[in-house]
């Protein structure tokens, strides 16, 4: 006759062993293959980032003040203001 | 009584085959995916470097133009005027490229989950803008905008 004692000797010799030790190696092989998913790409490396650019944008403003200033004059170049 | 032990071996066969599986389909799927979503947070962050003093010499170019054609001061003025708009509405363009790459490249540095849709409407914006213009900065960049 079959009982719950008995049930619960063969599920710990039997299947649950077995599946236990699968889920083992699975969760083990899960870790190595997360590893791999994540190799070859660290995460903190510092990425390119867009520069400044108003550097760039003024030095650019100071040419046209000075072409105002050389075709109408001195004061001509307040009417160029940039930003 | 005794269970037999090959149900318990099935699973653990199967489990071990599943997880074969996973790492020979699977393993490289993630890495290929970050890897090229970093290469193109990367590609926007040079080509809008490479735009900068292009589109800084060609509004340059125009407003040295415009003060060139002008018939005195307040013609000049307004020549400049009209250059200054248009060329305004491309650095903003490329300061929202600057913002959306700023924060896609923050994401991908600290491992937040990134959604690339706001970087390249950002940067398909910035294309419209200079399509007007004779700047092209698409160098790079495999983002197609229609």
């Amino acid at each position: 006759m079959r009982t719950v004692g008995s049930g619960l000797s063969a599920a710990s010799r039997g299947l649950p062993g077995d599946a236990g030790a699968a889920l083992g190696i699975l969760g083990a092989i899960g870790a190595v293959a997360a590893e791999l998913i994540d190799g070859g790409v660290d995460p903190v490396a510092e990425l390119q980032r867009v520069a400044e650019r108003a550097p760039v944008r003024n030095r650019a403003a100071s040419k046209i003040q000075d072409a105002l200033r050389a075709r109408f004059g001195a004061d001509a170049a307040s009417v160029y203001t940039r930003e | 009584m005794m269970l037999s032990p090959w149900p318990g071996r099935f699973v653990a066969a199967s489990c071990a085959l599943l997880a074969i599986w996973m790492v020979v389909f699977c393993s490289g799927c993630g890495a290929s995916a970050l890897a090229g979503q970093r290469a193109a947070v990367n590609a926007v962050a040079l080509a809008a470097n490479a735009a900068i003093p292009l589109v800084a010499e060609a509004e340059q170019r125009e407003a040295l133009a415009a003060i060139t054609a002008a018939d005195d001061l307040p013609d000049a003025q307004l020549r400049l005027m009209a250059c200054h708009r248009k060329w305004d509405a491309i650095w903003l363009a490329l300061d929202a490229v600057a913002t959306a790459q700023n924060a896609a490249a923050t994401d991908l540095e600290t491992g937040r989950p990134l959604d690339l849709g706001t970087l390249r409407a950002a940067w398909c914006a910035l294309q419209t803008v200079l399509g007007g213009t004779d700047v092209d900065v698409t160098a790079g960049v495999e983002w197609g905008c229609q």
